[in-house]
């Protein structure tokens, strides 16, 4: 076994290194043995199981243990009772309950949905979960009353039932699920700024694996996918986005498909929402220049995930744009032409510049 | 009195809006307005009510502004409010708030 340098379990340790309050066990072997725990019961019960002595039992550090422990990529579903809160939810079904998935269909959908993200993410990119340790995949289904919305919380999955009149629920989508829990990778990777340019960069990668986890679900190459965000969420409507085509979702859709059209604007958190169509429509194209018969997992997905993951926070669509054609040149000239002719096609020219782009 | 609303971004990214001006409402319905509004003690709130937590992502952001003779006050909420007052006003305000040009 490798017993890596503790650092989640820093706190315990004072300025020069020496244990100040946690002295038992070395953090680094209790980082080891709860990372090994199946469950959050195994790891409750090693907790409750180290022989602590009284004082420490009850410090902080105790605390941050156990809400630092590594999780097991498990799916939980509550009902959140048409609230717009979490508390006062009930289980509906977990991993560890076991047993028969709910009939409810927003269960099921983000049973099945929150699965084929996990599955793609583990299977596509070896990533175990969001925070690539086994994060808990907590979801609250019923959330609000009428709520036309989904939402990444910062710590897990909030889905509405939708008003029925303009929208249906916010399951039944499985890019949706997708694109909710991209948004805790992003939080776990690049941390990308919620505002402007970076932060539809930060959506605009929440669309891309969204779509990608849709099309490994599907089976479906870059000919044959919708690029749609959303469909079926519009009770009148095609969906909310078009990554193919931005401002074609639903009549009166506002995307810009190119930077000669971006918009600024205070909404929104400077429009991440609405620019997010130039970067969603360079992967598209980028894609489609590669090889419309290829799975777009395959072949550019991968460049732009590893990109992402290691933009800098403050990133706009130009370091995007730079950082994944430098990526694309590692695979080769056809996959670097292909992300320059995506990005050219939203108006925006590679440059290659001599910034470090982090490359793993 | 008048009540300028807004709500942007959530997963669709569409803005909604409702400009309420009681001073042409039947007597009841300005009354009805007016008593949201000191419910939810709008000129006392400070002009962000910030997430519950910010790294909340596809959350809406609400902006509302009342103008009430010389007084005047905007506040931004991200994301859901914890007071039921408030939520309430924002709620009604909601229900009858039409798709914004963007």
């Amino acid at each position: 076994m490798t017993l890596r340098e503790p650092r989640r379990f820093d706190a315990h340790f004072n300025s020069s290194g020496r244990c100040a309050a946690f002295c038992i066990v070395p953090p680094y072997l209790l980082e080891h043995l709860l990372s090994k725990a199946k469950t959050a019961e195994h790891r409750r019960k090693l907790l409750d199981s180290i022989n602590l002595s009284s004082h420490v039992r009850g410090a902080r550090t105790v605390a941050l243990a156990r809400k630092q422990t590594h999780g097991t990529a498990e799916i939980s579903v509550y009902d959140a009772h048409h609230r717009e809160t979490t508390s006062g939810a009930t289980l509906l079904w977990s991993e560890t309950k076991g047993g028969a998935v709910p009939t409810d269909p927003d269960v099921k959908n983000v049973v099945e949905f929150t699965r084929a993200t996990r599955d793609f993410y583990k299977e596509v990119c070896k990533r175990n979960s969001v925070d690539g340790k086994g994060y808990n995949l907590r979801s609250y289904v019923h959330f609000g009353d009428g709520w036309d919305n989904a939402q990444w919380d910062g710590t897990q999955m909030d889905y509405g039932d939708g008003d029925g009149t303009e929208f249906n629920s916010f399951t039944s989508s499985v890019d949706v699920i997708g694109h909710e829990l991209t948004h805790g990778v992003t939080q776990y990777t690049s941390d990308l700024d919620y505002q402007g340019q970076s932060g539809a960069l930060n959506e605009s990668f929440s669309d891309v694996m969204g779509t990608l986890i849709k099309q490994y679900h599907l089976k479906q190459n870059v000919a044959k996918a919708d690029w749609l965000i959303g469909q079926g969420l519009f009770k009148n409507g095609e969906a909310l986005r078009s990554m193919k085509k931005p401002g074609t979702g639903y009549d009166g859709d506002p995307q810009p498909a190119d930077m000669s059209h971006y918009k600024k604007t205070n909404q929104d958190s400077g429009g991440v929402h609405l620019n997010s169509g130039i970067p969603n429509r360079a992967f598209y194209e980028s894609c489609h220049a590669l090889d419309p018969q290829k799975n777009a997992w395959e072949t550019i997905g991968p460049v732009w995930y590893q990109t992402f993951i290691h933009l800098p926070s403050n990133a706009d669509f130009q370091t995007a744009a730079n950082a994944t054609f430098t990526r694309a040149k590692l695979l080769g000239a056809a996959q670097a032409q292909a992300v320059q002719a995506g990005w050219a096609a939203v108006k925006i020219d590679v440059k290659v510049t001599t910034e470090a782009i982090a490359v793993t | 009195m008048k009540l300028t609303y807004q709500r942007s971004g959530g997963v669709a990214g569409m803005v909604k809006q409702a400009v309420i001006d009681t001073a042409g409402l039947p007597a009841d319905e300005r009354a009805a307005w007016e008593g949201m509004v000191a419910a939810a003690d709008v000129f006392a709130l400070p002009a962000t009510l910030p997430a519950a937590d910010p790294r909340q992502r596809d959350a809406f952001t609400y902006t509302l502004a009342i103008e009430d003779g010389a007084r005047q006050h905007t506040v931004e909420v991200q994301g859901t409010p914890a007071a039921a007052p408030l939520r309430a006003l924002l709620d009604r305000l909601q229900a009858v708030a039409t798709r914004a040009p963007q």
